[in-house]
């Protein structure tokens, strides 16, 4: 399994520069994610999410990276992305780990139409003549739902709504047939039935193209949907990870449980009326980080001189199933 | 697009009559009559009288002007004091002069600017240099950058014509050699001048998405720089180019008194000295009527640059 996977993401950390000291927002994450898998990324706001992803397209130049990032190419070689020049670099953006952005309302330049952006996107890796890439651009935008390929391809962003954006910039993901997509966030920024409808698309062409989707968002609801794997991530770090179905229904970590339990009423259309119980607290300043397990001072589980004092390792509780808790044991016991 | 472009003309017109009168109120009034003006403070009252009736200064000032606007719409724009030329003999041949430098000056302050401004390859390098430039354009008045200009390349190193005009009839290579330095004089300022604006916005524009977006597709930085990041940032620029082209109207005075070059700046150089009322007046008006068409056109390049305003 270990030989096949597409991405190895090895013990990276990303920190930024601060006039406070260095910013380290996200330390010594690992995981790895096999061809064709979706795996979902999975934190509150300010977690590391999105450095996670940007990192593996290198696309922080403010941030210094360490750790290794291995992605098996399309010619099978395998290379790390964090060593590697700008212009290897640039070969892999695009072409092999495309990504969309949380905000399609400016993921596009105003001032070219779709086609001519659709057009770069599908010209930048391949060798095609505009005509090529022009077929290209209505098959992609036609793969993605869209109504009127043609007329979408001479309209500037500005006519369009977000989900139809979102669309777009999926389409232009998927020109150079990467394998690997990093969507971040793709649809919070959309209303909830566009929401539904980006999600189904994402999955129906991840089934024709076969390609893996880290999927970051921090909708449980969307995990479930769309992912077969999820990573949990809380300050920096993983704290949790394992198959959809291992988290939803035996959540190790008391951060997972307290997601699970914000989560208003699960798998039901009708969520009004329904409790929900947010986890107290907020994310601490990444400048300001708690001792020993990062989730101390929000749990409910807490036991000073345990919790406090040496960061909990990450161990498997089960095949597969990771979790970063000085007491998931114990806590697992009286559960039962 | 057409009811844009008709709506900035009629906002033009009254514009352009409200400077025109406040023009020549303040000139005819301010500067009293053209009479003494012409004859000097020594001039017996009787000698200033006749001249004002042979000239009709001594009629209303508004039925003057009324008079002036509409001989000038005939193209009349009366005769020289000093030479007794037809104004509009004089001015003629100066103007194509002043418009190729001024329409050089900005060509080249443009482009550099803009170019200088968005190289990606060794920016380290060329950013500081960019930088004690647009200090240079900023700082050193434009006569002293002339001369100093002129001294480098002329006396010193003897590779370019000290000053003058060559006309196109001399050959295009004398013509343009002869308008090097005029031109990087007069592009010197806004060089500077449009390269903050323009690095301002550039820095702004660095920072959206749609930027990031096109470097997550595999594009080099400099094409991510000049095929996004550029067309997002040039409309500031473009603004500016409409007011300072009608800055430069009245010829760049400075630079063709330096360069002697035959232009609108030094008739109207030599007009004020002599007191030439009916040029410097028709110099002014010009002016006036091209500092709005090009604001005017500005405004209509801005809207066709931006697809926003463009199509809405
Ligand atoms: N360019 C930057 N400079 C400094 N700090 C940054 C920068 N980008 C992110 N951070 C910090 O890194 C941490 C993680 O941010 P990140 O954007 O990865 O979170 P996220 O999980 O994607 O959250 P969100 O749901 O809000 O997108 C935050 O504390 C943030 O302040
Ligand atoms: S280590 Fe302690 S504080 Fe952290 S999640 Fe586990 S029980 Fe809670
Ligand atoms: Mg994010």
């Amino acid at each position: 399994m270990a030989r096949n996977s597409l991405l190895e993401v090895e013990n990276v950390s990303v920190s930024f520069k601060s006039a406070q000291g260095p910013i380290r927002a996200v330390r010594d994450v690992s995981f790895r994610i096999n061809p064709g898998e979706i795996v979902a990324l999975v934190g509150e706001s300010g977690s590391g999410k999105s450095t996670t992803g940007l990192a593996t397209m290198q696309l922080i130049p403010s941030a210094t990276v360490s750790g290794r990032i291995c992605l098996t190419r399309k010619d099978g070689t395998k290379a790390d992305l964090v060593s590697l020049s700008e212009s290897d670099i640039r070969r892999v953006r695009g072409n092999e780990v495309a990504m969309i952005f949380q905000e399609p309302m400016s993921s596009l330049d105003p001032v070219f139409t779709i086609g001519t952006q659709m057009c770069e996107a599908a010209r930048v890796h391949q060798r095609l003549s505009y005509r090529q890439a022009y077929a290209a651009s209505i098959k992609a935008l036609e793969a993605v739902g869209m109504p009127d390929p043609e007329k979408c391809m001479e309209t500037y962003q500005h006519k369009l709504s977000g989900g139809m954006r979102q669309r777009v910039m999926i389409a232009m993901a998927l020109s150079s047939k990467p394998s690997l997509l990093i969507a971040d966030e793709p649809t919070t920024a959309l209303d909830v039935t566009i929401q539904a409808q980006i999600v189904e698309y994402l999955k129906r062409i991840q089934k024709q193209t076969g390609m893996a989707i880290l999927f970051i968002t921090h909708n449980l609801g969307l995990v479930a949907e769309i992912a077969d794997r999820a990573i949990v991530m809380y300050a920096g770090e993983i704290v949790e990870s394992g198959s959809v179905s291992e988290l939803f229904t035996r959540p190790r970590m008391p951060y997972t449980s307290g997601l699970l339990k914000s989560l208003p009423r699960l798998g039901r259309k009708k969520t009004l009326g329904t409790p929900i119980e947010p986890i107290p607290g907020s994310l601490p300043s990444p400048l300001a980080l708690p001792s020993g397990c990062k989730f101390h001072p929000r749990c409910g589980h807490f036991v000073a001189g345990v919790c406090d004092t040496a960061v909990p390792e990450l161990e498997s509780s089960d095949q597969a199933h990771q979790v970063r808790c000085a007491r998931w044991r114990d806590i697992a016991r009286t559960a039962q | 697009m057409l009811s844009l472009i008709v709506r900035r003309l009629l906002l033009g017109i009254p514009n352009i009559i409200l400077i025109s009168v406040l023009l020549f109120f303040t000139i005819l009034g301010a500067l009293g009559s053209p009479a003494t003006l012409m004859l000097g403070l020594d001039a017996t009252p009787e000698r200033i009288l006749e001249l004002e009736r042979q000239y009709g200064f001594d009629r209303p000032l508004y039925v003057q002007y009324i008079d002036w606007v509409w001989k000038a719409l005939n193209g009349d724009f009366g005769r020289s004091y000093a030479t007794n030329q037809r104004v509009v003999d004089a001015l003629l041949p100066r103007i194509l002069p002043s418009v190729e430098l001024a329409l050089l000056g900005m060509i080249v302050a443009v482009t550099t600017s803009v170019v200088f401004s968005s190289i990606t390859v060794g920016r380290r390098i060329v950013q500081p240099v960019v930088n004690i430039l647009s200090l240079i354009g900023i700082t050193v008045p434009n006569f002293m950058l002339g001369i100093t200009l002129t001294y480098i390349f002329s006396v010193v190193l003897g590779i370019l014509p000290t000053s003058g005009w060559a006309p196109w009839s001399a050959g295009i290579f004398e013509h343009l050699l002869h308008l090097i330095l005029p031109v990087l004089t007069v592009a010197a300022y806004y060089f500077a001048s449009f390269g903050l604006v323009y690095r301002a916005e550039y820095r702004a524009t660095s920072r959206r998405l749609y930027i990031q977006v096109a470097r997550a597709k595999g594009l080099s930085e400099s094409a991510v720089s000049f095929r996004h990041i550029l067309p997002n940032s040039i409309l500031p620029v473009i603004t500016q180019v409409g007011s300072s082209l009608g800055q430069l109207a009245a010829g760049a005075l400075v630079a063709e008194t330096v360069f002697s070059i035959p232009g609108v700046g030094t008739l109207f150089t030599s007009a004020l000295l002599s007191r030439d009322f009916p040029v410097f007046l028709a110099i002014g008006m010009i002016t006036i009527v091209s500092v709005v068409v090009m604001n005017l056109l500005a405004d209509l390049l801005y809207v066709a640059a931006n697809p926003q305003i463009r199509l809405d």
